[in-house]
């Protein structure tokens, strides 16, 4: 147990150490059933947003509905993409591509059926939005979905571009 | 013992190295979440005794990056567990550490890891914190990139049970073709094709003591197969807008207490067909499911050492009242078949005068049957323990004693949502289900046979700038069970913080009960703090701007939760 108790002090230090955080190593399918390493996503250098949703999270579809209604103008305006990720597991995974097109939302979808991503991102509950800019560093994340908290996120973004 | 301190020393060498290294490519990150919880005596609302004034579950991951390699544990507590876990939780332990090394080619895992191969019907380990779900392997995992298009995964292990591992060794083999990267001439075709095959053995000795209490004893002892096997093939089609996919999976003969110790092969069968583009969605799902409860230990139940899941292919339902009747998947034996639609109506549309234009609809059906089981020899007779019981017919559904179908679960809903003005957003919904009491809990009731119908409002009011009132009306008509159900609940929010109000009511029967509660919460960034106090029922509980699942309680329950 000591051993436990010294690595985990050892994790700790390590953490103020290094600090700055980028999208892991993780392959996902979109939904043509393609591969895609996500810390390989890119933009050119414009900001990159990836929220965690699924099919029976009634605050995810809130979220994504609220971006989707600005998500144009923020594309005008910022170059941002976003990448929904849905963490619908195998009863409902065949149900995202109709869900999402049903909704008309215009995002990449990856399917983390599996939870890969959603473990090496820390994520607990959803929804879970994650702000990655130019050059790939996370610099800011949200859990759970009020209404009006994508104007916050949208200042973050307005922030990155400035 | 001695592999926790080796492992551990692997680790701790791992990060070690990168303090004293000063390099600045590596990063820590993990999670930590604590609930803490008093609850009354209260068994009429089915919340438990609690064993203690305060229950507290608790966890936290921790995990390293750097490069190529990823280590990262988790420790959970419970002292004593929550409401609604199972006891033997109580206690606490480093449940979950890997070490993983991963470049193009290949990734490598030591430790505790979670996989499914397909569908998960033939091998898923998950984890479902919040209802106590965690069936983590413990072994080693390869997955390998034989070329673009090719993957290949092994992994062998045995699978956690509470603080311990299970008794079988679970082997699985799985490979991954798409068919546009491996053969040139498809390579810009716009047929994508996906083909995938599977085997998982699990190995567990027969010694015996597996049958006491089957009502198998003394000389009839049957010989256990140690060995069980299970193979599966799996294809994914798309075309445009058009995609299918269909798994099939057989499992040899694997007695156990789960199937009352049969000899018969299992079988699974899955297919999914849709079509959708934007704004409109289509997907038709059909399954059957015989004799494939598949564990790593023949006499466990419930939710120990599953190897595979079954999916339902049911809604999984976010309101409150839907959630009372939910399928379960009967891993001896179901049918079934799920349609689901989605459309935005365009927003320049005239029907009915532009009363829907830009509204969301969604409309769902899903039927579950029991199989068909005709006797194996001659005899009317379906065998019990120790033979091979029954054999199938894919194409006819199951009839119970007096001949007719024999249904476990039906369920009609609809949806839709609009918004009304800037200010205001409504959402209504119907939804109708049968529910088979007996089948779906296994036990005999006076009342098998429940039908309910659910109606819900939901109004969203914009007051200014990120400040929002959300009122939600639900009721539930049954002349069956409990009767009937009606819920109403308002929520307010404005940055950082909500408070919300709601009440569950159920009238009509003999025993009228009520389940007010208030919750309140604060968010920051990824920290969440949200508490509750009153009555609350068991089930999908969705405020603040997310949801969990919540077991019955009667007193508060306090979460925090925070990513770094």
């Amino acid at each position: 147990m000591k051993k436990w108790i010294s690595l985990v002090a050892i994790m700790f230090i390590s953490m103020t150490v290094f600090a700055q955080k980028k999208l892991p190593k993780v392959e996902l399918k979109n939904l043509e059933g393609q591969v895609i390493d996500v810390s390989s996503l890119q933009n050119d250098g414009k900001p990159i947003v990836v929220s965690f949703w699924a099919t029976w999270c009634k605050p995810c579809a809130k979220e994504l509905d609220a971006i989707m209604e600005v998500y144009e103008e923020w594309q005008e305006e910022t170059g941002v993409e976003i990448y929904a990720v849905s963490i619908d597991d195998s009863r409902a995974v065949r149900r995202v591509g109709p869900y999402a097109n049903g909704k008309g939302w215009e995002y990449n979808i990856l399917l983390d059926t599996n939870g890969d991503l959603k473990r090496a991102l820390n994520v607990g509950s959803i929804p879970h939005t994650f702000l990655i800019d130019g050059e790939g560093n996370i610099v800011w994340d949200h859990t759970s979905y009020q209404d009006g908290d994508e104007e916050e996120l949208f200042e973050e973004i307005e922030n990155l571009v400035k | 013992m001695v592999k926790k301190i080796a492992l551990a020393s692997l680790m701790a060498c791992f990060f070690g190295i990168e303090v004293f290294a000063q390099s600045n490519e590596g990063s820590v990150s993990g999670n930590v979440q604590i609930d803490v919880q008093s609850s009354k005596d209260n068994p009429s609302i089915g919340a438990a005794e609690a064993p203690e004034i305060l229950l507290m579950n608790g966890f936290g991951n921790i995990q390293y990056d750097w490069k190529n390699f990823r280590a990262g544990i988790r420790y959970e507590y419970y002292y004593p567990p929550m409401l609604g876990f199972n006891p033997n939780f109580e206690g606490g332990g480093l449940t979950y550490r890997f070490v993983q090394f991963k470049n193009e080619d290949i990734d490598v895992t030591f430790g505790n890891f979670y996989d499914q191969f397909g569908s998960g019907m033939i091998f898923r380990t998950y984890e479902e914190r919040n209802l106590g779900y965690d069936n983590a392997m413990e072994g080693i995992r390869v997955k390998y990139k034989i070329q673009d298009g090719v993957y290949l995964k092994g992994l062998i292990g045995k699978q956690r049970l509470f603080y311990d591992l299970g008794p079988g060794i679970v082997r699985g083999l799985d490979g991954e073709f798409n068919m546009n990267e491996v053969l040139k001439p498809l390579k810009d075709s716009k047929l994508r094709i996906d083909l995938g095959l599977s085997v998982v053995s699990k190995y567990q000795k027969d010694d015996g003591t597996s049958l006491i209490g089957s009502g198998i004893t003394g000389d009839t002892l049957a010989i256990l197969p140690e060995n069980v096997a299970a193979i599966s093939a799996r294809m994914a089609l798309k075309y445009g807008k058009f995609a299918f996919d269909a798994e099939y999976v057989e499992k040899s003969q694997d007695p156990s207490t789960a199937n009352g110790l049969i000899y018969k092969r299992g079988t699974g069968i899955l297919m999914n067909a849709s079509y959708s583009q934007k704004g409109f969605g289509a997907v038709v799902s059909a399954k059957h499911i015989d004799n494939m409860d598949f564990r790593s230990d023949r006499t466990e139940a419930i939710q120990n050492l599953n190897i595979n899941y079954l999916p339902a292919l049911t809604r999984q339902h976010a309101w409150a009242l839907a959630t009372l009747y939910p399928a379960a998947t009967i891993p001896t034996g179901e049918m079934g078949m799920q349609v689901d639609i989605n459309y935005k109506v365009p927003k320049n549309s005239g029907f009915l005068g532009g009363a829907f234009a830009g509204a969301y609809i969604n409309l769902g059906y899903s039927n579950v049957y029991n199989i068909h089981r005709d006797p194996i020899d001659g005899t009317d007779v379906i065998g019990g323990a120790g033979t091979e019981s029954y054999k199938t017919d894919y194409f006819k559904v199951g009839t119970d004693s007096l001949g007719n179908k024999d249904k476990f679960f039906e369920e009609f809903v609809f949806e839709i949502s609009k918004k009304m003005n800037k200010k205001l957003k409504m959402t209504g919904s119907y939804i109708y289900t049968f529910y088979n009491n007996d089948i779906q809990q296994g036990t005999k009731s006076e009342q098998s046979h429940i039908f309910s119908n659910v109606a819900i409002l939901e109004a969203k009011y914009k007051l200014q700038k990120r400040k929002s009132v959300r009122v939600e009306a639900q009721h539930l008509w049954t002349k069956q069970d409990h009767q009937n159900w009606v819920m109403g609940l308002v929520e307010y929010t404005i940055p950082h913080y909500f408070v919300a109000v709601q009440s569950l009511y159920n009238y009509g029967s003999e025993k009228e009960l009520n389940y007010p509660s208030i919750s309140g919460g604060y968010t920051k960034g990824s920290t969440k703090i949200q508490g509750t106090y009153g009555k609350q029922r068991a089930g999908l509980f969705c405020v603040g701007g997310v949801c969990r699942e919540v077991p019955a309680m009667d007193g508060f329950t306090v979460t925090i939760t925070t990513s770094f």
